[in-house]
Formats: C-alpha cells, structure tokens, sequence
C-alpha cells in the first residue's frame, strides 16, 4: 500500500532530475526493486499509472528491475543467491542463520531515458 | 534518438533527509528514540502502558502514536501520565519523517529521555521509512504465530529488538519460542530478543534492562 508514496517520491526525483534537460522529454525511467525491499512491483506499475495522467510525465514508460537476495554466508563468507526466504543454507558450509545482506535491500531509480532529439 | 542517463538515487531520500534532521536534533538533546512496529493488536500500546508506569521515576518519557483513526492510544497513553501526541494517518499504512516533525512541535523535548514513536499497525509498509529513531523494536505476539519472522523478513532485519509478546498465552497456542527466534536470525544474527507479557508484566526487567542501556549510550 505504501507504494503510492513511493512513486511520488519518484516523481519528486524526476523534477529534480529533470532540470538539468530542460525542453527535452523524458522517455523512461528505470527502477531497482530489492526482493527484501517489501515493495510489489505490481503495485508501483498500477501507482505509476494511476498517479502520472497529472504530470508532466504522461506517458513515461516505468521499468522495475527485480533485484534477488544476495547474502554473504556469516560463518564462511560464501557468497550465494539463496532460492527463498524460508531456509537458506550456505552452499559451502550449510550454516543456516546470520548472513549479511549484499543485494536485495534495493529500491532506487537507477536510470532515466531522455529523448535528445529537439 | 534518445540517451540513457545513470542516476542511482535511492527513493526514498526525501524521506531519509528529513530523518537525518530528526535524528541530529534528537542527538543533539541526548533523546533516546525507538520506533515501535507490529501487526495490529500485537500489543504496543499495553507494552508501552507498562513501561511508561514502571519507568516513571527514572525515566521522562513522551509517546507519539500513529493510526488510521481515532485517538483511543493517545488517551490511554496519557493516563499514565506521558505526554502524547496523536497523528491520524487518515488512511496512510505508516508514518514518515514529515509527520513525526509535525507532531513533534506537540511534544516538550526539554529534559526528554526517551521518544517513542508507536507506529500504524502494520509488519511490511513502516519498515521503509526512517523516522529519526535510534533503533527500531519489533513486537510479535503468541497469538500471530511463529512464522511471522519468516514470512516478512525486512522488517525483522532491521530491527534491533524482538519483543515476543503475550508469553501469559502460550499454554493455549501453538508458538513456538525457539522457531520463532532463529528464524528472527537467520537475517538478522544481532537481534535481540526478550519474551514478554505486557499484560502480566512477566519478563519486562529484560527490556527494561535494554532502555536502560541504550538510555546511557546516548548521554
């Protein structure tokens, strides 16, 4: 539910961001959305479109990049991708609890597409 | 033709500035602050009823509650003598940065040991967004059950304490302690877990133990 503040912290971004292209049109934004993050792609794309009729940024596309959990092992240190949250043993060593979080914390806009053509 | 641009700016950085302002101005007066998150009903109110009773003499404590409506948390965290202050979300699944600013102009920091923000009954949106706490403490009670840690992970990642609540039921549900606590650390191996009831006041020494502490390090 909180992805509607989300996208217009977004569009709060693209304001800033956009000042520097002034006169050019925006295209498409890129977002990454950690799999830990707690936020529903699905979600953002439905906030995007319903929030962005009333903007200078009708007919942006959005992309949602989703980025896995990525741990460090807290026993050996491997570093592996576990396949889900519910149990995830180290490949290396199999120790269960206490690895660090790398990847997957995520949610940022990573890149803007801008029309230089005018 | 068009040209992509690299940017990497975290969403959320309106949000985190405001907090970055928060937690200065709560460093700067030497205020504990803890933002208090759980399901619905999971007992953070009762909990904080106790704490701000128990630690009365020690401690002077201020409540900022957040929900959807009405101002019942308020009223009953004032009956034991705290200021509080009251945001009503109106709708909103979690408090931000802007609202505890706004609230705060309510509150008489001077001399204020310890800030609790009692957020909107909620384990996934409040998880997001800062709010100029030192730590965030995470209530899970018997009755939820123990899969809870499992089930929304983030928010028991970034919590520094656990507070298993409402121990007074475990004779008539199936929670399991112990599944309950690794899964908490699996994620999250420095979590610190104390089972409680805020009903009987069982086991509160620990948490109290733990203000405590964190009280002293902020001085």
């Amino acid at each position: 539910m909180h992805e509607m503040s989300i996208i217009q912290s977004i569009l709060g971004i693209l304001k800033e961001e956009m000042v520097k292209y002034d006169g050019q049109k925006l295209k498409k934004v890129t977002i990454k959305n950690g799999a830990l993050a707690g936020v529903v792609t699905e979600s953002l794309t439905f906030a995007w479109e319903a929030l962005i009729p009333d903007t200078p940024y009708a007919g942006v596309v959005l992309e949602v990049v989703e980025v896995p959990i990525k741990v460090a092992c807290g026993q050996c240190g491997e570093e592996f991708w576990p396949e889900h949250t519910k149990c995830m043993p180290c490949p290396k060593c199999e120790t269960l609890i206490g690895h660090d979080v790398l990847e997957g914390k995520e949610m940022l806009i990573d890149s803007i597409e801008i029309d230089d053509t005018v | 033709m068009s040209q992509e641009v690299t940017i990497v700016r975290n969403v959320l950085e309106a949000n985190d500035r405001l907090a970055q302002e928060l937690e200065n101005s709560f460093r700067v007066k030497k205020i504990l602050c803890l933002n208090l998150m759980s399901s619905p009903g999971a007992g953070k109110t009762s909990l904080l009823e106790h704490t701000l009773t128990d630690l009365k003499d020690e401690f002077k404590m201020a409540v900022i509650e957040g929900d959807l409506q009405t101002d019942n948390d308020a009223q009953r965290i004032a009956a034991t003598g705290a200021q509080a202050v009251q945001i009503n979300t109106e709708g909103g699944c979690h408090l931000d940065s802007g609202m505890v600013l706004e609230a705060l102009k309510s509150i008489d920091t001077e001399g204020l040991d310890i800030l609790f923000i009692e957020n909107v009954g909620n384990l996934v949106c409040p998880a997001e967004f800062n709010v100029g706490e030192d730590y965030k403490v995470t209530l899970l009670s018997a009755a939820e059950g123990d899969d809870k840690p499992e089930k929304y992970p983030f928010m028991f990642h970034i919590s520094a304490v656990m507070l298993l609540n409402k121990t007074d039921l475990l004779p008539y549900v199936d929670f399991d302690l112990e599944k309950a606590t690794s899964h908490a650390k699996k994620l999250n191996a420095d979590i610190e877990v104390f089972p409680v009831s805020a009903r009987t006041g069982e086991n509160l020494g620990k948490w109290y133990e733990w203000l405590r502490k964190k009280r002293a390090e902020k001085l």
